[in-house]
């Protein structure tokens, strides 16, 4: 049954001292994504920060966003320029016109989330591993993990019940995009849509590859 | 530059025999912070503060003898929303560097950093003057200086403001940029001041707000001293009243400007709404790598500045 996938979250850093490496690109308009969808930036057009296609497999996928997307209207909309203040109103979601007669003016409530313009993701870095849950989208179903499993390259599949992407066992060989390094410790072995440990296949990761 | 200061970067350090050593963060002497003459300074304990904006009633009309009096309420315009963007610089550097410096110059690190912290905000607070007319928006959504603010009140408000047919470029709005941009001179600084002096509320009753800086790059350095110093008409060998000297005006010059030839006026900091809030004040923090045995130099700052209204300021961005 679908909607059974969530978060794809960075969990364990091989690499030492240094922490999971985050990015920080400017938000394509009209981005809608969640928090753990993996992200790329677009080769076209403006080049902003926006979802994987889920279908490229070559410097495709820049990492996994640690923030919720914010529907700019623009590309980068309100971004600080080097040595500037936010260019914008410094939210997004929530506003609500002033009045009548001021056409471009705001409410910006408080509480509701800072927009620089800009989305911080989890570089998808050889040294990050990521866990995510395990399906097929062969029948859009959770999967139960197997030792053998680990090792094995599989694509990623976008959840047609939610908005989260799952590592996909239905996609194989050539569709590959992540390599399972794991299964996670808290579940048992067997446990139908249950969590994986992967890493992002060096030829898939976009900018740390 | 090398990522992580070694000694091989700087081998004269680590040899007595200098005499003097040039170093630039202590030799050059650095200006002075000027944001501070024209921002608003204030501090804040959030991740971000908002502004908010209300009009006041409009004008009080005739109330004939036994009729009701007409209604009228306040009306608000948009919100400011400042957030504060952190700052920071690190520098590595070896300890073997720290250790064999004959100079003690290198572990000084920080005083380099608080140059470059004090440009960030000298940077981000000209800004304002620097891309006021494009990327910096007030609460009313446009630019901060812009021929047409449009007015809470709307095209009521500039019918009721008395005198400024000839200073708006469209009904229900007032400028604080001219139109076109103007070079410096005496006939731009009075039309200027006349914006100043005209200028309504949101419900198009004047206001009490008078400028008392003239901000100009140093290239203007000589005009503005012969605008605001001399006793006669400048540049006329006539014997007129420099009228711009009852102004009160003050040059203040910015080296922080892009433009060379850029311009405004600014009211004093009560009568404008340039803010500056200072999240955290620059903090210099030192660590180091067990393994490598690298020293951590991180400086960092966090602040935000802006605009909430556009009232009290004007700039002209040259011809």
């Amino acid at each position: 049954m679908a909607g059974f996938a969530d978060a794809i979250e960075p969990v364990q850093d091989i690499g030492g001292a240094i922490s999971f490496p985050e990015g920080w690109g400017q938000e394509e308009a009209g981005q809608t994504f969640v928090e753990g969808t993996p992200v790329e930036f677009l080769t076209a057009g403006d080049g902003g920060l926006a979802v994987w296609d889920g279908t490229t497999l070559t410097n495709a996928i820049a990492g996994f966003a640690a923030e919720n997307a914010n529907n700019l209207g623009t590309t980068g909309a309100g971004a600080p320029g080097p040595f500037t203040p936010i260019t914008g109103p410094g939210s997004v979601i929530g506003n609500y016109a002033a009045n009548a007669n001021q056409p471009l003016a705001v409410i910006t409530p408080p509480m509701t989330p800072i927009s620089d313009g800009g989305i911080r993701f989890n570089i998808a870095a050889p040294t990050t591993r990521f866990i995510a849950k395990l399906g097929t989208s062969s029948t859009v179903t959770a999967v139960a993990t197997a030792l053998t499993q680990i090792g094995v390259a599989y694509g990623l599949t976008k959840d047609t019940g939610n908005a989260y992407w799952y590592v996909d066992t239905n996609k194989t060989g050539g569709s590959a995009a992540v390599r399972i390094v794991g299964l996670s410790p808290l579940e048992a072995v067997g446990t139908v849509g249950g969590h994986v440990i992967f890493i992002v296949l060096p030829g898939v990761a976009q900018i740390f590859a | 530059m090398p990522a992580v200061m070694s000694r091989n970067n700087f081998p004269p350090l680590l040899a007595p025999g200098l005499r003097h050593i040039f170093v630039q963060f202590f030799d050059l002497k650095e200006h002075a912070p000027q944001y501070t003459h024209y921002m608003n300074e204030m501090t804040s304990e959030d991740a971000y503060e908002i502004d908010y904006e209300l009009s006041g009633t409009g004008p009080m009309p005739l109330m004939p003898e036994g009729t009701p009096p007409i209604t009228d309420s306040m009306i608000q315009g948009g919100t400011k929303k400042y957030v504060h963007l952190q700052y920071g610089l690190l520098s590595e550097v070896t300890r073997q560097l720290i250790a064999d410096d004959k100079y003690g110059i290198v572990r000084q690190m920080p005083k380099a950093h608080a140059r470059g912290g004090l440009y960030g905000k000298e940077a981000v607070c000209c800004s304002l003057f620097n891309l006021g007319g494009t990327t910096i928006l007030t609460n009313d959504g446009v630019s901060l200086f812009n021929t047409a603010h449009p007015l809470i009140g709307g095209t009521a408000a500039t019918a009721t403001a008395p005198g400024i047919s000839n200073i708006i470029n469209a009904a229900g709005t007032y400028p604080n940029r001219p139109n076109p941009d103007s070079d410096l001179g005496d006939t731009a600084l009075q039309q200027a001041i006349n914006i100043f002096a005209r200028m309504p509320d949101g419900r198009g009753i004047p206001v009490h707000v008078h400028p008392r800086h003239l901000f100009h790059p140093p290239e203007l350095r000589r005009l503005v001293r012969e605008l605001l110093g001399t006793p006669g008409t400048v540049g006329s060998a006539n014997n007129d009243l420099n009228w711009i000297q009852a102004e009160g005006l003050q040059g203040l010059e910015l080296n922080y400007l892009t433009s060379t030839s850029g311009w405004g006026l600014g009211a004093p900091k009560e009568g404008h709404q340039m803010k500056y809030y200072d999240r955290e004040p620059l903090m210099a923090q030192t660590d180091d790598d067990f393994k490598t045995q690298v020293l951590l130099f991180l400086s960092t700052q966090r602040f935000s500045a802006g605009a909430t209204t556009w009232y009290g300021v004007y700039w002209s961005y040259g011809p």
